[in-house]
């Protein structure tokens, strides 16, 4: 496998939000607008990413027994990190977002792909489907959140909750669609 | 040594060494946002005390107590809400609570609507008993800030005779 290949894989054909429904609740509760969707994205990915090259790098000292807590400590201090970073940095942003800045540990997203990938395969690698994942995540984030914004000039249920997930299952049929043509 | 007690020991040394680690790297990111954050959590304060007196308020850092004089008492109460802690600001004129804002808080957007001060809990002022225990559907968030405005109320009664008048 190619490494390019890799990466785009990781983003669109295994993207984590819309083939494998994981990371789904930020999604639902961040897209109501562009910016809160970027800064979720953008918080995620540096997680997701730091997890993935400190595990791969790490994945000969941790014992099979330790390796779920081990992993779980790795991206709580990075999810920490990553928002007294925001706190300081990004303070109007932060205000908007703070609960799900602190979720992104519970992400499922990032546990996945690190368990499944980074644990088992070379730094480099490991960079490449982190920043893939990532990517394809934030895309799937934008994509939902300029969809939302935009549909909620007309129809103001599309930023509420129960539109974010019509529009979401719409989103999905779309790609669905876009993937079975190809 | 039994193998499985080797195996014990291997994992506890490797998530006590990465425990170390954590540790450190919070300790470090800490010392560098700290000064920072608390700037933020200040200048949020500031403008949220300005927008309910319509003062420029001269405060000192790192009190919680943050005017004190010309009939103008304003305190600032950390509160546990839903998502974590969350600031609360309350404004007394002439002894009387004229408003709360929440310059900062963790709660989920959406439920943290009822904190915009067109909502709720601008009618939260002019002292007394609340008018109702919480808001349906905000109800840890709306019942932090009324935890927040009894402490404001019972730190007012202790703290204001000593201002000066």
């Amino acid at each position: 496998m190619s490494t390019l290949r890799l990466a785009k894989d990781a983003a669109w054909e295994r993207n984590a939000a819309w083939a494998q429904g994981l990371g789904l609740c930020p999604l639902f509760a961040v897209t109501t607008s562009v910016e809160n969707a970027a800064a979720l994205a953008l918080a995620s990915g540096t997680v997701l990413v730091g997890a993935a090259v400190a595990v791969s790098a790490l994945r000969h000292l941790v014992p099979a027994a330790a390796r779920l807590p081990c992993f779980v400590l790795v991206i709580a201090t990075l999810t920490a990190s990553v928002t007294m970073v925001a706190e300081a940095f990004a303070f109007s942003v932060y205000a908007k977002v703070a609960l799900f800045l602190q979720l992104v540990v519970t992400n499922c997203m990032i546990l996945g792909r690190i368990e499944q990938f980074a644990s088992r395969q070379p730094a480099p690698l490991a960079l490449l489907d982190a920043l893939g994942t990532a990517a394809g995540f934030a895309l799937a984030l934008l994509a939902l959140a300029v969809a939302r914004q935009t549909l909620g000039q007309a129809v103001p249920l599309a930023t509420l909750a129960p539109g974010g997930f019509i529009v979401a299952g719409l989103l999905l049929a779309a790609a669905r669609a876009v993937g079975a043509h190809r | 040594m039994p193998a499985s007690l080797t195996a014990a020991l291997r994992s506890a040394l490797a998530l006590g060494g990465l425990m170390a680690a954590a540790g450190l790297a919070l300790a470090l990111v800490d010392a560098a946002t700290a000064g920072r954050i608390d700037e933020n959590r200040r200048a949020a304060r500031q403008a949220v005390l300005a927008e309910l007196t319509g003062l420029e308020v001269e405060m000192a850092a790192h009190q919680d107590t943050l005017a004190c004089d010309h009939g103008l008492v304003a305190l600032a109460i950390v509160e546990r809400g839903y998502g974590g802690s969350m600031d609360v600001v309350a404004a007394f004129r002439h002894g009387r609570l004229i408003g709360l804002r929440v310059p900062r808080h963790g709660e989920t957007p959406g439920f943290a609507d009822i904190l915009a001060p067109a909502d709720w809990i601008g009618g939260l002022g002019a002292g007394g008993e609340a008018p109702f225990d919480a808001v349906t559907g905000a109800t840890i968030t709306s019942k932090a800030v009324l935890r927040a405005r009894a402490t404001a109320l019972e730190r007012h009664r202790a703290e204001a005779p000593w201002c000066p008048p």
